[in-house]
Formats: C-alpha cells, structure tokens, sequence
C-alpha cells in the first residue's frame, strides 16, 4: 500500500473494482492485450500505470475468470488474446448488482447530506 | 531513430526484470513476455515512430518498481521493506513461553513453571493446546535429562566395566550390570529419551501454532516466496526483540 493510501478511499476503490472493468471491456469478445490496456487507460483516472494491468490478467488468469488464447501473426511473433470465462461473466453479473446497490446508497447518503 | 527506441525499451525490459528479481521465475518470465508483447504493438500502432513517442510509451507503462509490485501484490508475496510481519504485538510472549518450557527447563521446576505461567497466559493458544503443553511433559525436557542422570545404571552398558551413575562408582560386577540392565538401556533409557523428544515437539508444536495465528490475525499476505534471508531475519528479530525489527 502506498504511504497516504490508507485515509484515501478512490485508491481503494479503485483498486477493488479494476478487475471487474477489465471484465466488462472484455465483453463477449477476445482482445488483444494492448488494446485492452490502451481502453482502460482512457477511462478517466483509472489508470495512472498501463504496466500494472498485466498482472492484474494473469491473476484473473489464474483465477479462472479470463482465458488467453495464442494467435499468429503474420508480422511478427504470435500474440496473447483475452477473453472472458463463464466464471468471469458469473462474477461480472454479481459485482454490476452489487455496485448498483452500493452506488446508489452511497449517493441517497450524500444526497440526504445535501439538503 | 530505432536503434534509440530498441536501446530505450531494452533498457526498460531489463529494469523491470531487476525489479522483479524475487518473483518465481515462471511469473517474471510472463510478466516480461507480456511488457514485450506490449511494446511490440505500440511499435506496430506506430506509437512509437520516434525517441519522445517511445518515452511517452514507457511513460504511460509505468515505474518498473510499480509493475513489479503489483505482480508481487497478486503472487501474495511480500513487498521488500514491508515490516508488518515481525511488528507482531505479543509474539515475543508465545516464544518466551516455547523457550521456557523446552531449554527453560534445563533449571530444574523452577524455569519450566515460569514457561507454563507464559503458556498459560498467553492468548494464542487454546485451552486444550495449553493442557497439552502441560502434561507433555511436565518438568519438559530438561527435568527428564536429570532424571536420566539419576535413574540408576540406566546409561550404563554390559559389555565388561560400567559406571553406576547413582553411585559415581565404577563396576564389573556383572551382577550388578545385569540387575542394571532391567532399568537401563532396555527401558528407562529409550523411555526417558521418546519423553523428552515429545516434550520437544510439543513445545515446536505450539510454537508454529502461534506463529501461524499471529500471522492470520493481520490482513499480511503469506511468505510464499520470501527469501531465505528475508525469513532468517525474521526469526533473528523475533527472538531478540530488537528496535530494527
């Protein structure tokens, strides 16, 4: 954990749902793994190091939830596609129900705050 | 202008295998073939066409050091510098205890019962694990070596002279060697040694008990991996207790 992490809670945050937008860009489809980090860095302060994301995939590897596949190609060495499991589709549904409850919590607190 | 770029992203790759040295080597392999396939296609995207849009790459990549930290936060693995395991509160209390009880006992009643007044008092252990560690063996090792010295004839062998611990003196009588030999080797000498070998892992026992507690009541992540050194350390500041640790 970085030193000042601890009291801000976006890092945390955002660390505990990047897995699930990797998920959810992944979609139904296989993806280069470059073009997975590149869309994930555009999202708005997201990201602040694409490199990071690799491990991140081989722990959602590991974890059943992403398969990669090898394709070759013609200009060069074979490259690493990505995809979604059933299992990572499974844990994508439960986290999007979740996250709605959550979010929607939080903004009713803040909005009661407001007023 | 590509000579550049190569001698910029060899440089990197090489940075990020140093940073991630103390990763099991099939990870670090993965981790570099998945930065190399990340630079290869920046190149082919032409994001890379001269030394500043190679930089700006590397840039958006990250630290080395960061990208080797976060494999090693999704090994498990401990970060380096990361002190949380030996800053256990408590944890030289369940070693006292284990060291009282085993080498402790060495002064006779006195050192064992201090190390079951630690056993006791300690939270980590359950209570059966403490009744245990009572019953085996009480007095611990240290009592039954005494006792070993005194049981008589019990080190004693029958092959031709002997001497009667009990006594301090020295005999052929075979008699005597073979009244001996019904305590001696025959019985109270394996006996007394299985004891004291029971008192020993028991005492080991708790001790790994208690480790595996301390470390499972912080949320830090498991020594897969750690080096030996890393792993000496910890035990050298465990038992001395000391401000570095």
């Amino acid at each position: 954990m970085e030193p000042g992490a601890a009291r801000n809670p976006m890092t945390q945050l955002r660390r505990g749902v990047l897995e699930y937008l990797v998920l959810s860009l992944l979609g139904g489809e296989r993806h280069y793994g470059f073009d997975l980090v590149r869309q994930l860095s555009d999202l708005d302060g997201m990201v602040v190091s694409e490199g990071t994301i690799y491990p991140l995939l081989s722990r959602l590897r590991r974890d059943g939830w992403v398969s990669t596949t090898w394709a070759e190609s013609g200009s060069g060495p074979p490259r690493r596609y990505y995809e979604m499991t059933k299992d990572g589709q499974r844990a994508l549904e439960q986290f999007s129900a979740d996250w709605r409850r959550f979010s929607s919590a939080v903004d009713r607190a803040l909005q009661a705050g407001e007023s | 202008m590509s000579t550049v770029r190569d001698d910029l992203f060899a440089r990197y790759l090489d940075a990020v295998a140093r940073a991630a040295a103390d990763l099991p080597s099939e990870r670090r392999e993965e981790l570099l073939s998945e930065i190399r396939e990340h630079l290869g296609s920046a190149e082919r995207a032409g994001d890379a066409g001269d030394e500043a849009a190679a930089r700006t790459v590397l840039d958006r990549l990250g630290e080395p050091e960061e990208i080797a930290a976060a494999a090693r936060d999704e090994a498990g693995l401990h970060q380096p510098g990361d002190v949380r395991e030996w800053r256990q509160p408590g944890r030289g209390h369940e070693t006292a205890a284990v060291l009282m009880l085993t080498v402790g006992s060495l002064l006779p009643v006195l050192g064992w019962l201090v190390g079951v007044a630690l056993l006791w008092t300690s939270q980590r252990w359950r209570t059966r694990e403490k009744v245990l560690g009572t019953l085996i063996v009480p007095g611990g090792p240290g009592l039954i070596l005494i006792a070993g010295a005194m049981v008589p004839g019990s080190l004693t062998s029958c092959s031709g002279e002997s001497i009667d611990l009990g006594t301090g003196l020295s005999t052929t009588d075979p008699q005597v060697c073979t009244t001996a030999s019904n305590y001696g080797i025959g019985v109270a000498g394996p006996l007394l040694l299985a004891a004291a070998l029971l008192s020993i892992m028991t005492a080991v026992l708790l001790y790994v008990l208690a480790r595996r507690r301390v470390a499972a009541a912080e949320p830090v992540r498991a020594v897969a991996g750690s080096s030996p050194w890393g792993r000496w350390r910890s035990l050298v500041c465990c038992f001395s207790d000391s401000a570095g640790c």
